[in-house]
């Protein structure tokens, strides 16, 4: 903080050095000090749900990156947005962050239709009520970022794309590290290889994710899908828990896991193609070194990659990790269009609860992400987080 | 960490003894082991001459064999190349004196090379060697058999990976060698190389390991898998479980093998991988620690003799060691050996590659041997 506080300290004193110097020379001002005239882009209202333990809207994440009201963590405004209207299942809660981020609370979670041109769904532990909390948005055409992991069974994910794909409305499931800039470069160098005529051998990655799946293990999964696509046969899922601690559904805390990927192959459009298999396996840690990282072998070697820790001021970490993410989301609340399409969110949700039902049922064993039955469910760690009677 | 190798020979029968009681309980051969535990050399056991080598017997030479690939190139005394290029000087205190193999005629063509004596019957050393070495890959799901009159006479012997394909073959033969107080030698090439000994001492500076990540060159489990004994040689063989996912453990299009290290009060459990990168390093392993992260790596050779020298011939000299009477580990870590193997091929082909305890494969389950009518019953008959 320290550090924080003196650069603060060295602009402010710098600025005004600067600014006592040019009217002490008779420099004139800028045109823009000159004009005092603000920008008049408009900005895009949007609506957040979720908001306690496990949210993003939580922890001082995503929501001081929109509405700038904790200058001391994110000292501009910097996006488009401005979150407007807030809901969470306790009402106390919503009113502090309403407090907080100069925003309204509302009091049912549908009350923001009509209010708002985009819509976040931040939680983690309200995910398993996802279809009944996002039902008005979609259906209302509003764009919608629905949280990680998306769904707990196909059935539901097929619902919310369903509904969204039949009212034309967007919808965005991502995380973090699918746009942190290692993914990014990742997807590039295996069309690079692809293009080379090497063939990829096997791969090997870790993901800090706090010894749970379907919160921050998810990370990693997408992480992988991202540099290396969806054309996956087999999935296992091999711990000894897939939650942090013991809850009414998550019987043995997990201390070590890894999650396996068995691809067909790999195939990017204008790269080329490669019809040999292989598989990709991924430790899931906690406190592991890195949020993310992965070394390709491939038919001349191995190329790695790795998102280290963002150290320093908090601003570098929400920088660096969370804020491409944010950008996405303003990306296709202005423009309505999906950088990821509907299947791409359904089969990627599929490979994910493959994983899931191989822990849950198999032991660890692979399993064909095509034979995942469409009602099967994935439990929620906390299968009591929403009364539902909510949705009356 | 695994204790430090080169032990007592007279711990091996007491070490064994204390290890396998939970397997004993399901083996009829446990009443036999309480017979004899001494560890005299049998009479059988011949005398060495103090002007020569040590006589070596070498069995399993043809195809898939280390003696046809590079042991012969190493011992070959007269310089004569048995497959690519011999090291042309007598690098070792052995000499191949007489051979057996299934193929009469690769018996005879790899005696002529190293100036030895072919044998009819796989048995047909006994009196005649000090030692032998099996160096084939296809025998093993029969070395329990070929190996027990060279076990039985005291005759130090050298068993080819993977050991056995069940959990009784194995046990069979270290009752054998308990038994006769047979010094027995069972390892993989890559547990002799120096990255072993490098790795463990430079990971003590790296904190709590996290996991380890770790390759190997092959297209199959069984014979060429050789990372996973690298890593018992490095962390121990405390495995809980054993996960291997692949379409085929014979040959592999995939393959990827997952170990679960139990860990003591100062280390939590951790996973180490292997995965199979048919054309990259030999080997690669990277530890990653809480306070850094070790890695190691041995890339393919340029020169033939670089690989007989830096590969193989560390193996051999512990070989060495073992026909002079030392016992190179105990009998319990062989057991381990194997068992964890066959736990993995179990996962693999009984399991769809989810772990396996360690410690719950049957007894009786056998692995699928890469070529099973490799040898007609008939030449196991013994006179």
């Amino acid at each position: 903080m320290s550090t924080c506080n003196d650069r603060r300290d060295f602009m402010t004193k710098a600025a005004l050095a600067g600014g006592a110097l040019a009217g002490a020379a008779g420099i004139p001002e800028p045109a823009h000090a000159a004009s005092k005239q603000t920008p008049t882009v408009e900005l895009l209202k949007v609506g957040v749900v979720a908001l306690g333990d496990n949210s993003h809207m939580n922890y001082s994440i995503w929501a001081p990156t929109i509405n700038p009201e904790e200058p001391e963590i994110w000292p501009i405004r910097s996006t488009r947005m401005k979150i407007t209207h807030c809901w969470d299942r306790d009402p106390a809660l919503a009113t502090a962050f309403a407090s907080k981020y100069k925003c309204e609370a509302v009091k049912h979670y549908y009350d923001m239709v009509d209010k708002v041109d985009g819509m976040i769904f931040a939680g983690f532990n309200e995910c398993k009520w996802w279809p009944q909390l996002t039902k008005p948005y979609l259906e209302a055409g509003i764009p919608c970022y629905i949280n990680r992991p998306f769904a707990y069974s196909m059935k539901d994910a097929r619902f919310m794309v369903e509904t969204a794909r039949k009212h034309n409305t967007p919808i965005l499931c991502t995380d973090e590290r699918e746009y942190i800039k290692e993914a990014h470069v990742g997807r590039w160098k295996v069309g690079e290889l692809l293009k080379e005529g090497k063939k990829i051998l096997g791969v090997n990655s870790d993901n800090s994710a706090g010894y749970e799946y379907p919160q921050h293990g998810v990370h990693g999964l997408y992480f992988m899908l991202a540099i290396l696509g969806l054309d996956v046969a087999e999935v296992s899922l091999q711990a000894d828990g897939w939650w942090r601690e013991k809850t009414p559904t998550s019987p043995h805390p997990m201390t070590w896991g890894t999650l396996n990927l068995h691809y067909n192959g790999i195939e990017i459009e204008g790269a080329g193609k490669q019809t040999k298999p292989f598989v990709a396996t991924q430790q899931q840690l906690s406190g592991y070194g890195a949020n993310a990282g992965m070394r390709i072998y491939h038919t001349n070697g191995w190329w790695d990659i790795m998102n280290h820790w963002t150290r320093g001021e908090k601003l570098n970490r929400l920088y660096y990790l969370f804020f491409p993410t944010i950008y996405a989301i303003q990306r296709m609340f202005e423009t309505r269009e999906m950088q990821w399409s509907y299947d791409y969110i359904l089969q990627k949700t599929r490979i994910f609860l493959t994983g899931f039902k191989s822990h849950l049922d198999h032991s660890g064993a692979m399993l064909r992400v095509n034979d995942l039955p469409e009602d099967w469910e994935a439990p929620s760690p906390y299968p009591d987080w929403i009364d539902e009677r909510i949705f009356g | 960490m695994p204790d430090d190798y080169q032990h007592d020979p007279h711990d091996i029968v007491s070490s064994h003894n204390r290890h396998r009681r939970m397997f004993l309980k399901t083996s009829a051969l446990a009443g036999a082991l309480a017979l004899n535990n001494g560890l005299a050399a049998s009479p059988e056991a011949s005398e060495r001459s103090g002007n020569s080598k040590l006589r070596i017997g070498a069995l399993c030479v043809g195809d898939f064999s280390f003696w046809s690939y590079s042991w012969g190139d190493i011992l070959s005394p007269r310089g004569v190349a048995v497959n690519r290029e011999a090291l042309g000087t007598g690098l070792l205190d052995m000499e191949i004196t007489h051979v057996w193999d299934v193929d009469k005629a690769k018996a005879r063509e790899f005696a002529d090379k190293v100036g030895a004596e072919p044998v009819d019957r796989y048995d047909g050393m006994v009196g005649k060697v000090d030692g032998v070495a099996f160096g084939g890959f296809y025998e093993v799901p029969w070395q329990h058999i070929l190996a027990r009159p060279y076990i039985e006479a005291g005759i130090p012997t050298y068993l080819s990976r993977p050991f056995a394909y069940s959990l009784r073959d194995i046990e069979d033969i270290l009752d054998c060698a308990a038994k006769h107080g047979t010094p027995i030698m069972a390892t993989d090439i890559y547990e002799h190389l120096y990255g072993v000994t490098t790795l463990k001492k430079r990971i003590r500076t790296i904190g709590e390991i996290q996991c380890v990540h770790s390759t190997c060159l092959t297209h199959e489990y069984a014979a060429l898998f050789h990372t996973p004994y690298m890593l018992q040689a490095i962390f121990g063989h405390d495995v809980g479980k054993v996960a291997v996912v692949t379409d085929d453990p014979n040959s592999s299009t995939y393959l990827m093998g997952t170990y679960l290290f139990n860990g003591d009060p100062e280390q939590k459990p951790f996973l180490c991988t292997s995965t199979m990168t048919p054309d990259g390093d030999l080997y690669s392993m990277d530890v990653t620690g809480s306070e850094g992260i070790e890695s190691s790596r041995l890339p393919q050779f340029a020169e033939w003799r670089d690989d007989l020298l830096v590969h193989h011939t560390p193996m051999l000299v512990a070989m060495q060691k073992t026909f002079e009477g030392t016992m190179y580990e105990p009998l319990d870590n062989i057991r381990k050996k194997n068992e964890i193997f066959l736990t993995g091929f179990y996962s693999a082909v009984e399991r769809s590659g989810a772990p396996v305890d360690v410690g719950t494969v049957p007894p009786d389950w056998r692995a699928v041997p890469a070529r099973p009518d490799w040898i007609d019953p008939a030449l196991l008959k013994r006179q």
